[in-house]
């Protein structure tokens, strides 16, 4: 990083140093308060879900040193900074070198990708590059002449600095023999450059990848000459996985759709289409110099890319743009047998932009309804792809699918549970309402936490399935969001230790968007469009059904249960008309009123109304009808 | 003192700044941004609560630093109470230049799913991974936002540059840009 850079945000930090008076006052508000008890140091892995039980009761030093990473480049202000693109001058010089079997020989394959060998084979295969990933499925590589332009890029990056710092992490691992050598090369995550590594270019090169290659580790940076960044990477990677992004899709949250995943079989039929237009249509600009590309001024305009998708397929990378004011198309290719990456301009044809849309099509639906999606040949086959096909098991990443894991330590946790507030109207904040209404998650001790769904983006209705799907509950809050009105922005709830993660039954805040505040735009503050509108006291008077008995109290919800902004106890329900509520509301607000009926073992929290705000009449509109029959069947 | 009392006050110690900051990027007054302060660490101490790890106890704290400020931004009671204008630019700053207040004022006019994940990421150096567990999305979506961000930061910031700049300069930057808009990867 920049030292100019560092001491920018060193300033702006310093601002936010705590002042020595304001934790005082944190103190003497503490020691007026009860404590809550801290349980620190089991340990529990995120796959297996296992928990392993050694609570340590946590003093006020027993504490671990949070890992302190390394300063992240600001690269806000660099101009390179999310680039993870090579100057294409590093071609692969494909030696040809022997790939020679290993100790024990099996029938070499004709797949370029397969599924790796069992683990106890320890005579894996000959002509073959094992590769383990840190997420995700192993694979292996067959393509002996794909495994020489690795092992040449490899060679390569054995020219380039030595890597003296710390050891680091590898995300990627390729065990191969070659002349009779075994190899192991680790590629790291991409990472922010350390300054003392950062090469002296215009470009401004930001990140990364530290390789070990049998144990010697060298930097290789991106835009830098000579140093495979991308090739590499790209040469090495999975077959089929595809990165696909799509603006104004209305299936999006935002109008802003991407998702990252593999997907073999329309990675290949992407590929022929590509391939159809570069053998039928002559380019409007070609090159394989990316400065030139650069520099080149006809390009069509990026802010008008409709969708991109990049995808790896039998180590070779393409890119494609498709636009929404000109059929021209920009193409960029990365091959490994010739080393080099490929720049171009298309005027496509109408069916051949409708080819490109079916496929973007087919990867969004893909996309959206995996969890675990498993692409095989037979899926491959049956699109009609073209030769050379390659087996491997896939994957989608883009999606969680709801899994639990053991818990017996939250299971056995005594959370407060306590009573709930009943003061009529009243406001609690958050740091006095921890009363907790019922709805509580502390009730549950199953031991087992859920994952909790990925629901943004989602609908409400589809959130509410796929939480209660998961076994989880939930309750809805509305507010202005840059989302389109009536998808969801994401959840809320109180939790302890990781969050992601509750015990079945927790109530979950769904928080569905309202869409912009498009109210006078002298009534907001355009820097903040989430909060701060119009607002001001009001009363909102809310019927209950004839025929109503028990005691019933009725709470509205910020944030999650934990929070009770609002609340009234009717403890007799029987004869009475309404109840009411004092509250402060900002114009358009909308708020939902939760009852529970305090007879009932259950405790659930029924949803009894909607209610909007308009500031300007100060008046409340109910939205959609009083669920009077959950009430009376409470 | 009690031995809760000594570990808020280290955890104050060595969150306080990032709790503080975090609440700074959501919301606008001093006085709001003090009580929310306050709030996170009283619920901290007055809570049961697990944590595997240190990282555990850091997103606990984040996470509950962006639940209150999203209620605050959600309640007009605080603001009222308050009787502040709200101001997304007034940081508090013990040594500022202007192009620190210039970064920052960049960084508060995004919106919230971009300034969060920027700031967490950038500022406090918090793992992607962390950040996705703490905002409850993807790291795929993680990264898209910080891209996005960056994108966005990056052209405010070009677009308060100094007009004084070459033509040669202006060309550069043209070309950096290009970079940006076009990088990929699988």
């Amino acid at each position: 990083m920049k030292e100019k850079e560092k001491e920018n945000i060193s300033y702006i930090l310093e601002g936010f140093e705590p002042s020595s008076e304001l934790k005082r006052r944190v103190m003497e508000r503490a020691s007026k308060l009860e404590p809550g008890r801290k349980t620190f140091g089991y340990e529990r892995t995120t796959e297996n879900r296992d928990t392993q039980k050694e609570q340590i009761t946590m003093n006020a030093f027993g504490t671990k040193e949070a890992t302190i990473k390394r300063r992240f480049p600001i690269a806000v202000i660099s101009a390179a900074a999310c680039a993870a693109l090579i100057i294409g001058t590093a071609a692969v010089g494909l030696n040809r070198n022997k790939i020679e079997p290993l100790k024990e020989s099996e029938p070499s394959s004709t797949s370029a990708e397969q599924p790796p060998a069992a683990k106890n084979e320890e005579s894996i295969t000959q002509n073959v590059m094992n590769v383990t990933v840190q997420d995700g499925d192993p694979y292996t590589i067959t393509d002996e002449d794909r495994i020489a332009a690795i092992d040449a890029l490899v060679e390569q990056v054995k020219q380039c600095r030595v890597w003296e710092g710390e050891k680091v992490p590898a995300s990627r691992i390729l065990n191969y023999t070659i002349n009779g050598n075994e190899h192991t090369v680790e590629i790291s995550e991409e990472r922010p450059i350390p300054e003392e590594y950062r090469p002296e270019s215009e470009l401004h090169p930001e990140f990364c990848y530290v390789i070990t290659v049998d144990g010697a580790s060298y930097i290789i940076c991106e835009m830098t000459p000579g140093e495979p960044y991308s090739e590499l990477y790209w040469a090495t990677g999975r077959s089929g996985d595809l990165f696909f992004q799509r603006m104004n899709d209305e299936r999006s949250s935002d109008g802003y759709y991407f998702d990252e995943y593999n997907n073999e079989p329309d990675s290949r039929r992407l590929r022929d289409i590509i391939e159809d237009i570069r053998t039928n249509t002559t380019p409007l600009f070609e090159t394989e110099d990316v400065m030139a590309w650069y520099d080149y001024e006809d390009k069509p305009d990026w802010d008008n890319v409709r969708a991109t998708c990049d995808f790896n397929l039998n180590g070779c990378h393409y890119n494609i743009e498709v636009y929404s004011d000109t059929d021209r198309i920009v193409l960029d290719v990365y091959d490994w047998h010739d080393g080099k990456k490929h720049y171009m301009i298309y005027e496509a044809s109408k069916e051949q932009i409708a080819e490109l849309d079916k496929v973007f099509d087919s990867i969004a639906n893909s996309s959206a309804d995996t969890s675990s999606q498993d692409e095989t040949d037979e899926t491959a086959d049956s699109q009609g792809t073209s030769s050379g096909s390659q087996s491997t098991s896939s994957k989608s990443s883009g999606s969680q699918s709801t899994s639990s894991k053991s818990s017996d330590t939250q299971g056995t946790s005594s959370k407060s549970s306590g009573s709930q507030s009943t003061s009529s109207g009243s406001q609690s904040t958050s740091s006095d309402s921890q009363s907790s209404s019922s709805g509580s998650q502390t009730d549950n001790n199953s031991g087992d936490l859920i994952r909790i769904p990925d629901i943004e983006g989602l609908t409400e209705e589809e959130a509410a399935a796929a939480l209660t799907d998961a076994g989880l509950n939930y309750i809805v809050e509305y507010w202005h969001y840059d989302m389109p009105a009536g998808r969801v922005t994401g959840y809320n709830y109180a939790y302890d230790d990781e969050y992601g993660y509750a015990p079945a039954g927790t109530y979950i805040t769904i928080e569905v968007s309202l869409g912009e505040y498009d109210g006078p735009v002298e009534m907001i503050k355009p820097e903040h469009g989430t909060g701060y509108y119009p607002s001001r006291e009001s009363t909102l008077e809310v019927p209950l059904p004839e025929g109503l008995s028990g005691s019933f109290t009725f709470n509205v919800y910020i944030g999650n249960v934990e929070n009770v902004a609002y609340t009234e106890t009717v403890n007799n329900a029987a004869g009475v008309s309404s109840f009411s509520l004092d509250m402060w509301e900002a114009d358009r607000g909308r708020q939902v009123i939760y009852a529970i009926n305090n007879n009932s073992g259950n405790r659930k929290l029924i949803r009894y109304a909607t209610y909007e705000f308009d500031y300007m009449s100060g008046t409340w509109t109910l939205i959609g009808s009083l669920n009077t029959e959950g009430l009376l069947n409470s | 003192m009690t031995d809760e009392e000594k570990d808020l006050e280290y955890v104050m110690d060595k969150y306080g700044r990032t709790v503080s900051g975090i609440i700074a990027s959501m919301l606008g007054s001093q006085s709001e941004r003090e009580d929310i302060f306050q709030e996170v660490f009283l619920l901290y101490y007055t809570k049961d609560l697990f944590f595997g790890d240190e990282g555990s106890r850091r997103s606990w704290l984040i996470r509950t630093a962006i639940n209150l400020c999203r209620a605050a931004n959600r309640s007009p009671w605080y603001r009222l109470r308050n009787g502040e204008e709200f101001d997304p630019n007034t940081v508090q700053y013990t040594e500022s230049e202007p192009t620190d207040e210039r970064l920052w004022q960049a960084v508060c006019r995004l919106k919230e799913k971009y300034r969060l994940p920027l700031y967490l990421h950038y500022f406090e150096e918090i793992p992607i991974s962390d950040i996705a567990k703490v905002m409850g999305l993807s790291e795929g979506a993680v990264k898209m936002r910080l891209s996005r961000a960056r994108e966005r930061i990056k052209s405010e910031l070009e677009n308060s540059r100094n007009i004084t700049e070459t033509e040669a300069e202006a060309h550069e930057r043209k070309r950096e840009r290009e970079y940006i808009i076009h990088s990929r990867r699988v």
